[in-house]
């Protein structure tokens, strides 16, 4: 009858409630989100369960998470974050998943499991992403144009073309474990490389307007944001990485487009 | 005159398309995106008349202030959080100019050029950064005062 007395109860919860909450964690920090949203993201959902001694270690490289088990030993796990990737209609579902958790409306299994249906979702397609890339280069291309002439719809059919080969380059499922700071100056080697190509043929069009449309979908902005908010919230490490990647990122763009400018301008005789 | 204004407009269309655009790229669901998209280009229409008197830093102050405050209450109104709203309106802000006007100065081998602009550049992604953190700071101490963490290490 008493073969179970020396297991702990059914009812401790707190290997669900670890994995759930560092899930919780990992896609917020998968998708872009600010570290400190990470951490507290976890430490709401274990209070929220009533263990409110729970303690979070994010990091943009990875997530330490221990919990006090109900009848003594601790549970610690500890996560790897290979890629980081821009994806906020995530980052809004854990925060709507969390608030219902909170709020009494979802039980601790049922988050789990929406969780772990979430970390794969996706709303537009790849290809959807690369066209509005396009789209989105092509306006910015515009906005940059300094009069206007019947020249600027090529500007913005050619940005067009660039911006989305460059964005597919990204979305290759090939490259997804790429470094991203390869991924970036390829992409943006080839964007300079049609942009070149399309002027230089066609005698018209404004290089640079075309080639700052096109490396928008590119610059780091959001990271430089992300990582200025963990410096401003205390989060010294994580700032500082990102930080480092941002530079990365953009001294990575500007390699791949200096490099074929450079090419265009002392072999092919352009002018810029 | 009336061609600043024409131009203004085409900055208020096009910003508008831009930042959409841009938020399907960072997988922003519609609905939400068609506000930002508001606040994106308002932002940009703001910084580009206060260029217009020659006032560029205050510009880029004033502008991402408008649009991190706006995020801040679209993100109260809507129950999302104040990210959805930042991240894409900041886009037309974001220096790529700088760092294309950066690269083409070491292309050209004009060092002068490219400490200044680089310089210029970083101050001006900086501006932004900073304002924007400094605003959701204030909005989370406001509005989200931290819970007091029973602090347990071996207390328990």
């Amino acid at each position: 009858m008493n073969t179970e007395t020396t297991r702990p109860a059914a009812t401790d919860d707190t290997d669900l409630l670890v994995s759930t909450a560092q899930l919780a964690a990992l896609i917020l920090l998968e998708s872009g989100a600010e570290t400190f949203r990470a951490e507290e993201t976890a430490s709401i959902l274990c209070h929220a369960a009533g263990r409110s001694e729970a303690e979070v270690i994010a990091l943009p490289t990875g997530i330490f998470i221990t919990v006090d088990r109900r009848d003594g030993g601790k549970v610690t796990s500890v996560v790897r974050i290979k890629k980081r990737t821009i994806h906020l209609f995530r980052i809004e579902q854990v925060n709507a998943l969390s608030r219902d958790f909170t709020a009494g409306k979802l039980t601790l299994s049922e988050l789990n499991e929406r969780l772990c249906r979430l970390r794969g979702a996706r709303i537009y397609r790849p290809l959807a992403i690369a066209a509005a890339a396009g789209f989105s280069s092509a306006m910015f291309s515009l906005l940059f144009e300094e009069t206007l002439g019947l020249t600027v719809l090529f500007d913005i059919a050619v940005t067009f073309l660039c911006a989305f080969a460059a964005q597919s380059v990204c979305l290759l499922p090939r490259l997804k474990n790429a470094y991203l700071f390869s991924v970036t100056f390829v992409s943006s080697m080839l964007l300079s490389a049609i942009a070149v190509a399309a002027v230089h043929l066609s005698g018209i069009g404004n290089l640079s307007c075309i080639i700052i449309g096109s490396i928008t979908p590119l610059l780091p902005g959001i990271s430089l944001t992300n990582a200025i908010r963990d410096t401003v919230m205390g989060d010294l490490v994580s700032g500082t990485t990102r930080i480092v990647e941002t530079l990365l990122i953009a001294i990575g763009i500007a390699c791949g487009v200096g490099v074929v400018l450079f090419v265009y301008v002392t072999h092919l005789g352009g002018a810029i | 005159m009336n061609e600043t204004v024409l131009l203004l407009i085409r900055d208020l269309a096009a910003c508008y398309l831009a930042v959409f655009f841009y938020g399907i790229i960072m997988s922003v669901r519609i609905r939400p995106l068609l506000i930002s998209a508001v606040s994106g280009s308002l932002g940009y229409v703001t910084f580009r008349l206060i260029f217009l008197t020659g006032h560029e830093w205050l510009g880029y102050l004033a502008a991402s202030f408008l649009i991190a405050v706006s995020a801040e209450i679209l993100a109260r109104f809507c129950k999302m959080p104040a990210t959805m709203f930042v991240l894409p309106g900041i886009i037309p802000l974001v220096p790529g100019v700088g760092l294309y006007q950066t690269m083409l100065c070491l292309v050209r081998n004009d060092l002068t050029g490219f400490q200044s602009s680089g310089v210029k550049t970083l101050f001006i992604s900086g501006i932004i950064a900073v304002t924007v953190a400094v605003v959701s700071g204030a909005a989370r101490a406001a509005f989200h005062p931290h819970p007091k963490k029973t602090t347990s290490a071996g207390s328990t």
